[in-house]
């Protein structure tokens, strides 16, 4: 630590010599050269953030561009889509394809794909111990069978309205 | 060789470095004028201009199935720089059939002379990409904020319009048009207090996006069996509302005659009023639910209640008859409801008494707006005693639908309470609230039980008897549709047109669990006047069809279900 000391000490007292040595003229020109690449210095950073901060304008202004470019394509699909979904065109095009208004709707129960509740709901609510063949596996013939089955036990439901009914 | 002696070169290099340093200093001060005073000068002001206004995206209007039924979308200012325009012969002739306007026009402003003349508003992206192709230099393009409504003139009365100035007029666009047109962005140079330059910046806020409660598909079933019915009678307009009786969500609301908001600049203003929630009219016979409604749940009268009808009654000094001036002797209510008596109907309010039948026609709504999300909804007018033109013989014609005036929005609203049990609900037209990723349900809103439940039940058998029995022709098979008819007159100064009526209906399906609730009203028709031969097809024709588009089983395979 002492010896840090003594050195710095040396450095410092071999500039203030070498200062002092220096003429007044030449000392001022040094002043006036530190002053003009202080100048500089300054004049650059300015002109460095004037022109980044141009760029960054000219960035903004292509991007807001492309904005107003997608916004105006989007729209314009979005219309596109809308044109194509109005209804005096769909309807145009299904009687184009021979279809027409129903004379009749008939009511149909729809048999969903899974097993029936054969012994009350109670039952039904409650999940399987164990599932040896997945009812998804059932044949089309079979489900049916078991549907008519519950059917059968639990009380007909109406399966089907009749034309107009 | 000479030699500088080092006092010359100090001297020198002391010159050389002041100017130097004065060449600096020159730029340095022509940089910061530059920037302080003339800031455009720096940058090319094609680049930034110092101020600018970014107008917001209005919002986009969806039906309840996001079908798009008004969009955003840019439109063109087309203009001209006369003294760039060496022929202006070639250039009208050009011009004249893209942008759809008189030639001469187009040439007359073309000769006139000066730096720009506008030539058209409104145009589209395709017109103006085509006539820049070759106009570069003469014609300019300004882009302007624009509106289209891609389905036409279907459910014009509920949207509305936006004008050249992006501002929203009647339905949709005008209630909500604070939210639907957002907020302008902005950027603006300014100075700090060193008095640098800098530039203060907001983004435009675009605006919502609304969802509305109205089914595309049953607007148009509704607006083509409306335009049909008036065409038919021959009558000059008409009204149809289609409500689910539940929410009080509006499922189709038309008026006819109707127009295109993408002309509205064309159009006759009339036009632009809705007539469901801006015009009011008398109610006539269909008034009568609510008469009897009001003294069944004030207990003035029960459903087993008969009266005598000797084919006239005298409230307030004024005799009241029965429109086909028949006396009917003992009469049930529910017969008094099927054959629409008026002297019933007086019969049964003056036994309410003035102070509960007017407090119920308040609690039903009249007389009030409904609150529902329409620009220029009108609250109707009636009056009441203690209002200086209030009439005691008001109390008799009141009851049938006389001397009052209504909005078909009101009058639904009404209906649908009893439909829905007593509810009393909110109409809205607007569901969903959609702002960027952030979504807004606007939930039903009750707004008070008018009747008990119990009350609306009798009220519903009472009215599926009426068609059932006398109102035929709004019978729907395998449905039990409840409603009645209506008549009315309208009125002129100083009494009533005898030639004109003012034909509706309304009514809910199925009955017993209402999907929808309707009103139809064909004003002045003129090949037939009765509510009953001219609105209740029309009823049941929609209502037939609004069925199947919601897939409403019949009530036996309903009944089978539960």
């Amino acid at each position: 630590m002492g010896s840090g000391r003594i050195a710095a000490s040396r450095s410092e007292t071999f500039l203030g010599q070498a200062i002092a040595q220096l003429s007044d003229d030449l000392r001022r020109w040094l002043y006036v050269l530190a002053l003009l690449c202080l100048i500089s210095l300054l004049a650059f950073l300015y002109l460095t953030r004037a022109s980044h901060v141009a760029r960054q304008i000219e960035e903004m202004r292509g991007c807001e561009s492309q904005l107003r470019e997608l916004r105006r394509a989007n729209s314009a699909i979005l219309l596109q889509i809308a044109q194509c979904e109005q209804l005096p065109r769909i309807q145009q095009a299904a009687r184009d394809l021979g279809l027409g208004e129903p004379q009749h709707i008939e009511y149909v129960e729809v048999v969903l794909d899974q097993p029936a509740p054969l012994f009350g709901d109670e039952m039904a609510r409650e999940p399987p111990l164990s599932s040896p063949v997945d009812s998804s596996h059932l044949s089309g013939w079979w489900q049916e069978a078991l549907c008519q089955f519950a059917d059968w036990i639990l009380g007909s439901v109406a399966r089907a309205e009749p034309p107009g009914g | 060789m000479n030699v500088l002696t080092q006092d010359q070169f100090y001297r020198r290099a002391l010159a050389l470095a002041t100017a130097l340093l004065s060449v600096v200093a020159v730029v340095v001060w022509r940089l910061v004028f530059l920037q302080r005073e003339h800031p455009t000068e720096v940058l090319p002001d094609t680049v930034l201009a110092p101020e600018a206004v970014f107008p917001p995206e209005r919002g986009n209007i969806y039906d309840c199935h996001g079908y798009l039924l008004a969009a955003a979308s840019t439109v063109y200012d087309i203009g001209a720089t006369p003294r760039n325009v060496k022929d202006a012969e070639m250039l009208a002739d050009r011009l004249a059939p893209l942008l759809d306007e008189p030639r001469e026009r187009l040439l007359t402003l073309l000769r006139k002379g000066g730096a720009h003349v506008p030539l058209k508003r409104g145009v589209s992206a395709e017109v103006k990409d085509s006539i820049l192709e070759w106009g570069e230099g003469v014609i300019q393009a300004d882009p302007q904020p624009g509106r289209v409504y891609p389905s036409r003139s279907l459910a014009a009365c509920v949207l509305g319009f936006v004008s050249g100035e992006a501002e929203g007029y009647y339905g949709v666009e005008g209630y909500y048009d604070e939210l639907l047109a957002g907020e302008a962005g902005f950027r603006m140079a300014t100075r700090d207090s060193l008095g640098s330059l800098f530039y203060q910046f907001r983004a435009p806020r675009d605006g919502v996006d609304l969802f509305l409660t109205l089914d595309r598909n049953m607007q148009y079933v509704v607006e083509e069996a409306l335009a049909k019915a008036v065409l038919t009678n021959d009558a000059k307009g008409g009204v149809v509302i289609v409500m689910d009786p539940a929410t009080g969500a509006i499922l189709a609301m038309a008026g006819n005659p109707t127009y295109d908001p993408n002309d509205f600049a064309v159009t006759d203003q009339s036009l632009f009023v809705n007539p469901a929630v801006s015009d009011h009219y008398e109610p006539g016979s269909v008034f009568k639910i609510v008469t009897i409604a009001s003294a069944l749940d004030a207990g003035a009268i029960s459903p087993s209640s008969t009266y005598y009808d000797n084919g006239q009654i005298v409230v307030g000094g004024r005799v009241i008859e029965n429109s086909s001036g028949v006396a009917y002797g003992e009469t049930r209510i529910a017969d008094l409801l099927a054959q629409s008596l008026n002297v019933g109907a007086a019969h049964v309010s003056t036994s309410l008494g003035a102070v509960k039948f007017y407090e119920y026609l308040r609690r039903f709504g009249f007389g009030q707006p409904t609150g529902v999300d329409l620009a220029y909804e009108v609250p109707g007018n009636l009056r009441v005693p203690g209002d200086r033109e209030w009439h005691e013989s008001d109390l008799g014609t009141n009851s049938f639908g006389q001397g009052l005036a209504v909005t078909p929005l009101q009058m639904l609203c009404a209906v649908s309470a009893v439909g829905n049990g007593g509810l009393l609900m909110r109409p809205h037209v607007v569901s969903r609230i959609v702002e960027k990723d952030e979504v807004t349900e606007l939930p039903p809103q009750v707004v008070r039980q008018v009747i008990s439940p119990e009350v609306a039940g009798q009220m519903t058998q009472m009215l599926v008897y009426a068609v059932d029995t006398v109102l035929t022709a709004a019978a729907i098979p395998n449905y039990q549709v409840a409603g009645k008819s209506g008549t009315s007159e309208v009125p002129v100064p100083g009494g009533y047109d005898p030639k004109e009526t003012i034909a509706s209906f309304a009514g809910y399906v199925p009955a017993d669990d209402p999907r929808f609730s309707m009103l139809v009203i064909i004003d002045r028709p003129q090949k037939d006047y009765w509510g009953m031969t001219v609105a209740a097809p029309v009823f049941r024709e929609i209502a037939q069809q609004l069925l199947t588009l919601l897939a409403v089983p019949p009530d036996s395979v309903r009944a089978s279900m539960q």
